[in-house]
């Protein structure tokens, strides 16, 4: 696989696509309903959940299976569980 | 982000309370909300015996590893419901929560299966009696949760109600103006009669993702997963509807249920005053003798009703 600095951030080249790049990006498990989204980072966890336009009172966002904070900066290797926290009965 | 207690590196911002807090600080802090809740309202004590309603959820789960980590002598009661895969699943989680964690503490888990005891799941109870599911499910889930405290001698019953789950109750309360109800809304309701138990609620001062937090952070293993019969409830419109409030203005949810608290508590006495009205309005059940304020209790009577439903055929 080939790298390139695009904007000042490493893109990687797939080499089944000559000439093409494909960003990868975050894979984003949002549940209550199960969602799966590919979201290109890096972004900060409340960006994340504003872009979604998800209330932030409402979900924990966690990584691997750590929790994290607000302002913590998500990567496009990172595999992200947006939790919904709000139960029904 | 710094934790403001320690300054290790933070992993939740609650702007209710203005702070950022670490792992640590975050477990301590429900630790305290939790102490103080059983303080406030004088719930139990390390020598009470407390059953714990477990759905497999954040809130029961968390709850029941609170009271086992705080030194409390809790025990669990799982209903299963019947409810196709949900029901499966949760019991899963309730099951190995019990094998993992509660197991070594020496605490027990009751089950009860209602498809076993009452013959059908509690879907097919309520097509029976023509009642909605859920108020179907709750006069279910009370019945056995008194009947097993009861039985077997527990002295109090712990739910993990929370403080998103109250004030939600309240907004809708409140908007309905339902007063009676209003008047039971307490943290802990005591045991009025013979044959009711204690009931109380320690996590009513913390927020549904306040506890959610500390289930990821001590790897408790709930079930994320709705009851599918949750779906459109008027309780999720209200919990959205304070969410969004809370959002705007952080505190909302605290002070709209604990200033209600703080006022019935100066209003009157309502531990002494409900368990003075049921004195007067109780007495036991015709058929199974738990207290009710008719000749048949509504569970009996919705038993007795699906039997004729399921006789026809
Ligand atoms: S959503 Fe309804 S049926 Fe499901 S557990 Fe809650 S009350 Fe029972
Ligand atoms: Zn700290
Ligand atoms: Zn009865």
């Amino acid at each position: 696989m080939k790298t390139v600095e695009v904007g000042g951030s490493t893109v990687h080249c797939k080499p089944a696509c000559p000439g093409l790049m494909i960003r990868p990006a975050m894979k984003v498990l949002v549940s209550n309903p199960r969602q799966e989204l590919e979201v290109p980072g890096p972004t900060r966890v409340q960006q994340l959940l504003k872009r979604l336009d998800l209330t932030p009172e409402a979900y924990l966002v966690i990584r691997g299976d750590e929790l994290v904070a607000e302002d913590t900066v998500l990567e496009d290797t990172d595999s992200i569980e947006i939790r919904s926290v709000i139960s029904g009965g | 982000m710094r934790c403001r207690k320690c300054a290790h590196p933070a992993v939740i911002k609650m702007p209710r309370h203005n702070i950022s807090l670490c792992k640590d600080c975050l477990t301590e802090f429900v630790h305290n909300q939790v102490r103080r809740a059983v303080k406030t309202h004088r719930m139990f004590t390390t020598d009470d015996r407390i059953l714990v309603a477990v759905s497999g959820g954040k809130d029961s789960l968390t709850l029941w590893a609170i009271l086992l980590k705080l030194g409390y002598r809790a025990d669990a009661l799982y209903v299963d419901l019947g409810i196709g895969e949900y029901s499966i699943q949760s019991r899963q989680k309730v099951q190995r929560f019990t094998d993992t964690v509660a197991a070594t503490y020496q605490a027990k888990l009751h089950v009860h299966t209602v498809e076993q005891e009452q013959g059908a799941g509690i879907r097919e109870l309520a097509t029976l009696v023509h009642r909605p599911t859920c108020a179907t499910c709750g006069t279910m889930k009370r019945y056995q949760f008194n009947r097993v405290a009861v039985e077997k001698d527990y002295d109090v019953m712990a739910t993990g109600h929370n403080l998103d789950d109250e004030a939600a109750r309240l907004l809708g309360n409140v908007l309905h103006w339902q007063t009676d109800y209003l008047d039971k809304q307490t943290p802990a309701l005591p045991a009025s009669l013979g044959g009711f138990a204690k009931k109380v609620k320690p996590l009513y001062r913390l927020t549904e993702r306040e506890i959610a937090a500390y289930a990821v952070i001590h790897h408790i293993d709930y079930i994320v997963d709705e009851c599918p019969m949750a779906k459109g409830s008027k309780m999720l419109a209200y919990k959205h509807a304070l969410n969004r409030l809370e959002t705007e203005s952080p505190g909302t949810k605290h002070t709209f249920y604990l200033t209600f608290l703080d006022r019935q508590a100066k209003q009157h006495e309502t531990s002494g005053k409900i368990a003075e009205q049921d004195r007067q309005h109780l007495r036991p059940c015709t058929i199974c003798g738990q207290p009710t304020s008719t000749e048949v209790c509504s569970y009996c009577q919705m038993m007795a009703k699906a039997a004729v439903a399921a006789q026809r055929g």
